[in-house]
């Protein structure tokens, strides 16, 4: 701090003991210090240093406002009713918190319409993206297995297509058959094809109704000779193959990307080629994909006749 | 005949051992506080205010404050600057509400209340006090122009020249009431200072600089 600073400290009567002295000794040794130091003072000396008049028992007034709000305080706290400062937490009082609630209820009111879009969409994206997935799997199958994909045949299970290509190396280990969040899914590590048909029927179906998940596969038609014949690249590429679950009622798009109580969403549908869409109809041209024909979940009627049951239906 | 004995009582202690007492519930600690510190907190409230009816509201609303916080406060620190601080809040709460309310600027009323007519006094009065104290100006009329000139100063300045001067503060007490380091309430002590010499310098045209004792921060020497 410069001797200027220490000047003004000085005659303002800021500075300590200690410092004081230092001060007027530098002024001692430096007239021109001096000099400068007796102009403030007689700066100083021209602004009054009185003291206001306070107003007429102002502190017996304070201290009886003091003694009010105390008994109110204590009356609040009697009578279980809660003042302003009872309500207070920290520094921040009552109207504060309601204010802040108020806020975050709006924001949250306001931000709801986009959370939900986004949470929605990314729903349907993490499905598009399973179903490509398994897309290739059935073509990886497909391909060694002349142009036919699984088939569990007449009397099996339409989610055992999905050990076939667990067991053929196609989809990994830890592959679950979920959209979204919907975690109803669960691979059984251990297993395989001929356990499952070693399995009780019972046994058999709930594994196989596990395995299919949240999506139906296609069950395969039959030409009146009492056979199911499975899906096979001869359908077509726009034929479906694999899509999410019917919805539980039965009416309408799937359950798995409904908005909020309206049937308005959709399904995301595997191709036989490899694409997959997201369709706002449940239906393949004029064929409804959920239901054969004979407006039956089993086989179609005909090989034009596309059917997709969810893991625990057969043919 | 109990009270009278535990009010005489109370009259002996500091403000610090006050303070601890009303923590403690004694009820008679904080009015003996008020009654302690009714003029000077009063007097500051009045020059920081500018306004005697908002000053006696805050005078109020500080010891309302203080009574309310009085759970934080923490044994060993300094009463005073303690209790200006919560003042000065209050103070700054009360102007901004008052600001609101009004609609205008309190500059503006700053800015009519220190008028530059009377800008050139304070050069003049240095150095006609050294020529002919007390002959050619009147000494009311010169305490009025700086008492104005102070009202004109940026708050930051003028809320350190009125704890310093007016309240006879040691910088160490500025630095607590205002939660400032210590070098900046120093700074802003020379500054106000010779923001002051230069708010009343401009009509002295001519004459000699002000006091190097009065220029303003920043100026190098």
């Amino acid at each position: 701090m410069s001797h200027n600073c220490d000047i003004v400290g000085l005659m303002m009567g800021c500075l300590d003991d200690k410092e004081a002295a230092q001060v007027r000794k530098n002024m001692g040794s430096d007239p021109e210090l001096a000099r400068h130091a007796t102009q403030l003072q007689c700066l100083m000396d021209l602004i009054p240093r009185e003291s206001f008049t306070p107003p007429p028992q102002l502190a017996q007034r304070t201290i009886a406002r003091l003694e009010q709000a105390r008994l109110r305080n204590e009356a609040a706290i009697t009578t279980g009713r809660s003042g302003w400062p009872a309500w207070s937490v920290g520094s921040w009082r009552m109207a504060d918190l309601l204010a802040g609630t108020a806020i975050m209820g709006i924001a949250v009111l306001v931000a709801f319409p986009s959370i939900n879009k986004a949470w929605t969409n990314y729903r349907e994206v993490a499905c598009r993206h399973t179903l490509g997935t398994v897309g290739q799997a059935l073509n990886q199958y497909a391909d060694q297995h002349d142009d036919q994909f699984p088939h569990a045949g007449t009397h099996g299970y339409a989610g055992a297509y999905f050990v076939s290509l667990r067991e053929n190396g196609f989809l990994p280990d830890d592959f679950r058959t979920r959209c979204g969040t919907h975690d109803t899914t669960g691979y059984p590590a251990s297993s395989t094809m001929v356990q499952l048909r070693a399995a009780k029927p019972d046994e058999f179906r709930h594994q196989a109704r596990r395995l299919g998940g949240c999506y139906s596969y296609a069950l395969g038609h039959e030409n009146g000779d009492g056979v199911v014949h499975g899906p096979t690249r001869s359908l077509g590429d726009q034929a479906p193959i694999l899509a999410d679950n019917p919805p539980a009622s039965g009416i309408g798009n799937s359950d798995n990307h409904r908005v909020r109580g309206r049937n308005n969403g959709g399904q995301n549908v595997l191709r036989v080629g490899g694409d997959v869409q997201f369709m706002t109809e449940r239906n393949h041209g004029t064929d409804d994909i959920y239901l054969n024909r004979n407006n039956r979940v089993g086989a179609g009627i005909g090989s034009s006749d596309t059917v997709l049951g969810p893991g625990d239906t057969q043919p | 005949m109990a009270a009278e004995e535990a009010s005489a009582g109370r009259s002996s202690f500091s403000d610090e051992e006050l303070l601890l007492a009303c923590q403690r519930g004694d009820s008679g600690a904080l009015p003996e506080i008020i009654k302690r510190h009714e003029n000077g907190i009063y007097t500051y409230l009045r020059r920081y205010t500018r306004d005697p009816v908002l000053a006696e509201d805050v005078f109020q609303d500080t010891f309302l404050k203080v009574h309310e916080k009085i759970g934080q406060y923490q044994a060993g620190r300094p009463a005073r600057p303690w209790l200006y601080t919560i003042a000065t809040h209050q103070a700054v709460d009360a102007l901004r509400r008052a600001k609101r309310r009004q609609g205008a600027s309190l500059d503006q009323s700053r800015d009519r209340s220190g008028e530059g007519g009377d800008g050139a006094r304070m050069g003049d009065l240095i150095e006609s006090r050294e020529e002919s104290p007390g002959d050619r100006l009147d000494r009311q009329e010169q305490a009025d122009s700086l008492n104005r000139a102070i009202d004109a100063l940026p708050d930051l300045y003028r809320e350190v020249l009125i704890l310093a001067y007016f309240q006879e503060m040691k910088y160490q007490e500025i630095a607590d009431v205002l939660g400032l380091p210590l070098g900046t309430v120093k700074s802003r002590m020379h500054a106000a200072v010779g923001k002051l010499s230069e708010m009343l310098r401009p009509a002295q045209a001519g004459s000699e600089p002000a006091s190097p004792a009065l220029q303003p921060a920043g100026v190098k020497r």
